[in-house]
């Protein structure tokens, strides 16, 4: 008996269970891709609001070279 | 069948909304990363503008602005600091012993000082002692002439007593003698008168 079978308490052919256990495997990986795609989400939150920082304090230092110049 | 059926339609709605969760956060992702454009965009024209600035301070540190370049002149400091260390090297000896003498003539001028207020000292009471003789010997000779002038003085009295006494002895010499004379005026002129 298959995963599908087993959680879904019915019983299949064993194509529909080939099926089943494949859009169960499916579903899991969207699962991990969702997790994925959260944390690649804050990575690039993160990694914006670094570069706005990076960005402020070369431009201070730009300035000041400019004004020695 | 039906079950399996039922069974179907739950799996595909639960596979059409973890697509459906999917695309949204594709969705937010694909927001994220065109809103970024701008903050890298930004990022990458300050470091356009730094890249200028180090290229020019490079131009500067090797080839120098007008003057010597940066690199020779720091090859110059580290040639006079060698130098300069060899010099200190060689003269650490004299140094030491510049140092060592003054410190023995420091000592010496405290050790004179110390003397010089001694001997200022024994001057002073040497002055003080000299000055104090001085005044009692003024003091002497000024009693001393006072005495003298005391016993002349003396003398000129007696002398003047002595002479007034001398006067009236002579004025009552003279008187006596007129007196005489008178008597004997009269007497011979009664004498005579008488017949005598």
């Amino acid at each position: 008996m298959g995963l599908a079978c087993k959680v879904l308490e019915v019983e299949m052919t064993e194509s529909e269970e080939r099926v089943y256990d494949k859009a169960e495997e499916c579903a899991q990986k969207m699962e991990r891709l969702q997790v994925l795609l959260r944390k690649t989400i804050k990575n690039i939150k993160y990694c914006r609001q670094e570069c706005r920082s990076a960005s402020t304090m070369l431009g201070a230092i730009n300035d000041a070279s400019k004004e020695r110049q | 069948m039906t079950q399996a059926k039922n069974a179907n339609d739950v799996i595909f709605e639960r596979l059409a909304e973890g697509l459906d969760s999917t695309s949204k956060l594709t969705h937010a992702l694909l927001t994220e990363i065109r809103e970024s454009e701008a903050d890298f965009a930004a990022i990458k024209t300050e470091m356009a503008i730094l890249k200028e600035n180090v290229k020019s301070l490079s131009v500067i540190v090797r080839e120098g602005n007008g003057a010597a370049s940066l690199l020779t002149q720091i090859a110059l400091l580290e040639q006079q600091v060698e130098s300069i260390d060899k010099w200190m090297e060689t003269h650490v000896a004299v140094h030491q012993r510049i140092k060592d003498d003054f410190s023995d003539v420091k000592d010496r001028m405290t050790e004179l000082a110390s003397r010089l207020t001694a001997l200022e000292k024994e001057v002073q009471d040497l002055v003080n002692y000299i000055e104090e003789g001085r005044k009692s010997e003024i003091e002497d000779m000024r009693i001393d002439l006072q005495q003298k002038k005391d016993l002349e003085h003396q003398k000129e009295k007696s002398a003047e007593k002595v002479k007034e006494e001398r006067q009236a002895a002579i004025i009552k010499f003279l008187v006596a003698m007129i007196i005489a004379l008178i008597t004997f005026g009269v007497a011979w002129s009664t004498k005579e008168f008488f017949g005598g």
